[in-house]
């Protein structure tokens, strides 16, 4: 191998438990981490569902006292981040535990930013702009999507910018993921699609990713083998505890592959989406699925065509336009049978809304380990696809 | 508007932090903040230590101390491990101990957090110190603790017993000063023929001089200025002595002279005992005849201005001081006074009063003062010779007693 094929590359991830229950060691560990009052970050949701009273009970088994904050919504805002630090503040808490699908996790990880650093968590966007390392942050992920329980990143919505920051930073990533399948049985057939559709533009922008990396490769490749051949199942047959684990350990593969590849244009451009109009994240990512592709494939067809047979598309002996043709009708299968992705225009997406739009993408994080360097024009031009 | 190249170079930068290979991509550590935190409590440990204040952290459940400062075990004599598995009753008074722990345990209930306790504190060589402890109740994690902060007095305790020692002494100067003063003339005799005013200052409360005047039935008049060394108690003590002696020889009509021999065989033994002396210019004057009778023991002579001449005439005889030998005679002179003439009999704390300088008041000046006011009363004599001394002194107070007799013959 040439020494071009080792450019320096990092991988980061938290340490993890991944299995049956995994959920109840959350009192174990954060007594271990020498929490006292703990910070408990979820949704009404996950809260209805009772897994956040299930955790809550694991820490008052350790003798630990607790806090909740449930107003977490989708798309977080920047002032839930504020109510959940004021909560923090005032209550004298020193461990937080967020229990949920990305948006409490993400919700939980701005808390903890803004407990250590002050200030408001809009002036963390971007990379490696968070100083002071947050408190003890335990993440137990109900949904097999966001991987936010092992990712440096965190999205929250400023409302204000009716737009999405990221902040990209290896001191948000938790200290310990207790990532249980069970948890993910509670939800809805919409949500699992959602969330594992999210989990599959994980794998394939990490793999195509310029970041990317022979370790991040293995997992991503191994994330989009697993959630092409279980999330139809998965779907059928929801209290399946066997299609239920496949589905979180993808999302567990994906998550460790993007957290450290970082992604591409699709998720610069559904960042928009969902800061303008509250769209849920997975259903945005997987509306933009085929058109990226469409636009990326020219820079790394060889690598869209391995992605192609971890889908379980034969690709031997065909041409790229095959395969690009290919993998876009094994998209489309996967969106129709799953139900997700409507037209733009019924998300709430009008014409005009576009160059505001385009503007967003181009500035978003996400956008500068894409395999092709869009124009504003281009992205226009895919937005325009997606209405 | 950037170009490819720029966005290029942009994108490239951005990913290399991404990936993590920027300055600040680091996971999270507590490391660098604990350090500095230790760093921090390191401090303020030394600034703990280094109090002169003895403090113990008492955990109340347990009632043992679970920190000491390094000046609690320096002033104890002890080692921070003996003391902190000692029991605080080695150290403190049982009442002390149950005082305080009756604080540390019902304070916060009745709502107060402190107290402060002055008792004794016993070092490990036996030695009792006496201390002031300041005890308060403080909360940690939900714990309660005593913060005992103590407090060495033994300065405290001395000084204020010497302030107390010290008031009760200038107390009884001030009553010593007061019998004192009531031992002059009250008042000057009214004589035919003559003036009289008298003065007495002492330096500080008491003092060792002294001036009489007494009118006999046979028209004489008894003027004497006295002065016993040094300005202290055993001066003042001394001086009431001669007082009486002095009074005692004069109701029985001895001449000036006569006078003074008889102090010095009286006085003599307690002098040379104390190691004192006294000097004393003794005059008796005739208001019929005018005529001034004198004796000195050592004293300055007396000032008499002729008003005749305008001229000062010192008016000295021979005389030992008393104190020095047993059997002295004393040589006794006469004068012829005429009207208008002025006597002035002083201590030396008129003309050498000092100007801070090396110059003193002066015969000379003394004799031109008079000069200047002879025609006043004898009081207003007295008070310009005050005021002309006090000028030349300026800003210096008096070192020795002053004490003025001033006749003035009409």
């Amino acid at each position: 191998m040439a020494p071009n094929d080792f450019p320096l590359r990092k991988f980061v991830a938290p340490e993890f438990i991944f299995g049956m229950d995994a959920r109840t060691l959350a009192g174990r560990y954060a007594k271990n981490f020498g929490g006292r009052k703990v910070l408990v970050v979820t949704d009404p949701g996950v809260r209805d569902a009772g897994w956040s009273s299930q955790v809550i009970a694991s820490l008052e088994e350790s003798g630990l006292e607790h806090v909740l904050f449930d107003g977490v919504t989708s798309n977080p805002k920047a002032e839930e981040v504020s109510t959940g630090a004021a909560l923090y503040r005032k209550e004298g808490c020193n461990a937080i535990v967020a229990v949920g699908g990305g948006s409490p996790m993400d919700c939980a990880k701005g808390i903890g930013i803004v407990s250590a650093n002050r200030g408001e968590i809009v002036e963390f966007e971007g990379v490696d702009r968070v100083e002071q390392s947050i408190p003890p942050l335990i993440c137990i992920p109900t949904t097999a999507g966001s991987a936010a329980d092992v990712s440096q990143f965190a999205i929250i919505t400023d409302s204000a910018r009716q737009t999405k920051i990221a902040i990209i930073s290896k001191m948000i990533v938790p200290d310990v993921a207790l990532i249980d399948p069970v948890t993910t049985t509670s939800l809805s057939r919409e949500l699992t699609s959602q969330t594992a559709l999210d989990a599959l533009c994980h794998g394939i922008e990490a793999y195509v990713s310029t970041a990317h990396s022979a370790i991040t490769d293995l997992f991503a490749l191994q994330s989009i083998r697993t959630i092409s051949s279980n999330l139809l199942p998965t779907i059928e047959t929801p209290d399946d505890l066997g299609f239920r684990g496949r589905m979180m350990l993808a999302s567990l593969e994906a998550g460790l592959a993007f957290s450290n590849a970082s992604l591409g244009l699709i998720h610069a451009m559904a960042h928009g989406l969902g800061g303008m109009q509250d769209a849920p994240h997975g259903e945005c990512n997987a509306l933009l699925l085929p058109l990226v592709i469409d636009f990326n494939f020219p820079a790394e067809p060889e690598r869209y065509t391995r992605i192609a047979g971890a889908m379980g598309i034969s690709t031997i002996g065909m041409s790229p336009d095959d395969v690009l043709a290919a993998l876009h009708s094994r998209i489309a299968c996967l969106l129709k049978e799953s139900g997700v992705a409507r037209p733009l225009s019924l998300l709430g997406i009008s014409r005009s809304d576009i160059p505001a739009l385009a503007l967003k993408a181009l500035n978003d994080p996400c956008i500068f380990t894409n395999p092709r360097q869009p124009s504003r024009e281009d992205i226009e031009a895919i937005y325009e696809r997606a209405l | 508007m950037k170009g490819p190249s720029d966005i290029s170079s942009v994108w490239d930068a951005e990913r290399e932090k991404i990936i993590g290979l920027g300055e600040r991509s680091l996971r999270k550590t507590y490391y660098p903040e604990l350090q500095q935190k230790l760093d921090e409590l390191e401090r303020f440990r030394a600034l703990i230590d280094q109090s002169n204040d003895c403090i113990f952290l008492i955990h109340v459940l347990s009632n043992r101390f679970i920190d000491v400062n390094e000046s609690a075990c320096r002033q104890l004599s002890i080692t921070r491990q003996e003391l902190l598995s000692c029991h605080w009753n080695t150290i403190f008074p049982d009442e002390t101990v149950s005082r305080a722990m009756e604080s540390l345990a019902g304070g916060l209930e009745q709502g107060w957090d402190r107290d402060t306790i002055t008792t004794l504190m016993c070092k490990r060589t036996g030695d009792l110190l006496p201390v002031e402890m300041a005890i308060r109740i403080v909360t940690f994690q939900k714990d309660l603790y005593g913060v005992a902060v103590v407090r060495d007095i033994t300065e405290r305790k001395r000084a204020e017993k010497a302030f107390l020692e010290n008031s009760r002494m200038l107390r009884d100067m001030e009553l010593a000063k007061q019998i004192q003063l009531s031992l002059l003339p009250a008042a000057p005799p009214e004589i035919p023929g003559a003036t009289l005013a008298g003065y007495c200052l002492p330096a500080t409360h008491v003092g060792g001089d002294y001036y009489h005047f007494s009118n006999r039935n046979d028209g004489i008049v008894d003027l004497v200025v006295a002065d016993v060394s040094g300005h202290s108690i055993g001066s003042a003590l001394m001086t009431a002595e001669a007082r009486a002696v002095l009074r005692a020889q004069l109701s029985t009509g001895s001449s000036a002279g006569q006078t003074l021999t008889s102090m010095n065989e009286i006085l003599h033994e307690d002098l040379s005992r104390s190691e004192l002396f006294i000097t004393v210019f003794c005059a008796s004057f005739d208001t019929s005849s005018r005529i001034l009778t004198y004796a000195n023991a050592g004293h300055p002579p007396g000032l008499l201005f002729r008003h005749s001449g305008r001229s000062c005439q010192w008016l000295d005889a021979d005389g030992l001081i008393m104190g020095v030998r047993n059997a002295v005679t004393f040589e006794e002179k006469q004068v012829q006074l005429q009207s208008g003439d002025l006597l002035l009999l002083y201590t030396d704390g008129v003309t050498e009063a000092d100007d801070g300088r090396g110059h003193l008041f002066s015969n000379e000046r003394l004799c031109e003062t008079l000069r200047s006011c002879h025609r006043e009363s004898p009081q207003t004599i007295i008070d310009t010779i005050l005021l002309r001394v006090a000028a030349f002194s300026a800003a210096i107070p008096l070192e020795d007693d002053v004490t003025m007799v001033v006749m003035k013959v009409e």
